[in-house]
């Protein structure tokens, strides 16, 4: 890539899993296993054109301007008729199995909801049913009146260790405004995002002074044009290491039963990461609030 | 509509020899910078996507 002559670029996977005019299934489907095109978009981002940086270690100015090209592909892709789901995530570290050092991300877009964003959607709509309460705003509610799993928190987002955190530092991100997408989100709700995520990003490096590996994920509803006033954005984090030398494996119990087993407690690991977290500081300053 | 003092989000697409699309996201006042490496520049519009739905 040329130096200098962009912020953030963003171009098609040159071996994507998802193309915009697939090739034909590989194998004939059957009635008990059908199949079809391979057809979305997957797309990666590169975050600076510092090809040896992280995305903790760069400003929160620049990670101002990843949320907001997040959420120009958001519309982007969302207005596409062959995509259902914007997935927009980061894969880092060896650990996780990345090979590419240059600060990046990916965006997939699925023709399809995937599994773990359904079943998101379903019990957030079960319960508002139920309750007529948005489910992760009555998690924030309990995380803020307990306040021992909260790691950081801003004007427009709260960063906690869930009280059921399958990974030993798994992190989530709620946004505080009850919305769905980036889309929704006022420029200084973004701004506070970005804070949000330097802060949660540089608290993890420092807990080992490692450059920390994770999966983290965007947590968005559907742009399939249907109605998901329920569901309530967020990003999530899961970390592999347990120690600065140990993983988590996904083994028996994880894989074969769909059951994590996670002997530390979120309020241990969260005061943890408490200890790490300084205000992210912008270079430029900062629109005052609404 | 972008906030007063928000930094203005411009694009430059581009296309690559193997038919990739590739876009440059730059911040400022100032015009995108052209890339330097501007393989087979793409002189068919590239198909606008419909107008679907709110995101």
């Amino acid at each position: 890539m040329p130096e200098h002559t962009y912020d953030i670029v963003v171009f098609e996977n040159q071996f994507p899993s998802l193309r915009t005019d697939p090739h034909p299934p590989s194998i004939e489907g059957t009635e008990l296993y059908p199949v079809r095109p391979a057809q979305g978009v997957c797309e990666v981002v590169l975050y600076s054109p510092n090809h040896a940086t992280t995305l903790a270690a760069e400003p929160v100015d620049q990670i101002y301007k990843l949320v907001r090209v997040w959420t120009d592909r958001l519309v982007a892709l969302g207005n596409l008729d062959h995509v259902s789901y914007v997935f927009e995530f980061e894969n880092k570290g060896e650990a996780i199995g990345v090979t590419l050092h240059h600060p990046h991300g990916q965006i997939y877009g699925y023709p399809f909801v995937p599994p773990h964003i359904a079943r998101e959607l379903e019990q957030s709509q079960t319960y508002q049913e139920r309750t007529r309460r948005c489910l992760i705003c009555d998690i924030m509610a309990q995380e803020r009146e307990d306040g021992r799993r909260i790691v950081a928190e801003n004007q427009s987002f709260l960063a906690v260790v869930p009280f059921f955190a399958r990974w030993p530092y798994e992190v989530h991100i709620y946004s505080s405004r009850h919305l769905q997408a980036l889309t929704d989100m006022k420029p200084v709700e973004q701004r506070d995002l970005a804070s949000m995520l330097k802060e949660v990003l540089v608290a993890f490096d420092r807990l080992f002074n490692i450059s920390f590996p994770y999966m983290m994920v965007l947590h968005q509803r559907p742009v399939d044009g249907g109605a998901y006033d329920y569901y309530h954005f967020h990003i999530e984090f899961y970390p592999p290491l347990r120690t600065v030398a140990k993983l988590k494996y996904l083994a028996g119990s994880e894989m074969g039963a769909g059951l994590f087993i996670n002997d530390t407690l979120a309020e241990a690991k969260a005061k943890e990461l408490r200890g790490h977290v300084t205000p992210a500081v912008w270079k430029q300053k900062k629109e005052s609030r609404d | 509509m972008e906030a007063s003092g928000e930094s203005r989000l411009k694009k430059r697409q581009m296309t690559l020899k193997d038919g990739r699309y590739m876009i440059f996201y730059t911040f400022g006042d100032g015009p995108a910078p052209a890339p330097e490496h501007e393989e087979a520049a793409s002189t068919e519009p590239k198909p606008q996507p419909e107008e679907k739905h709110r995101v």
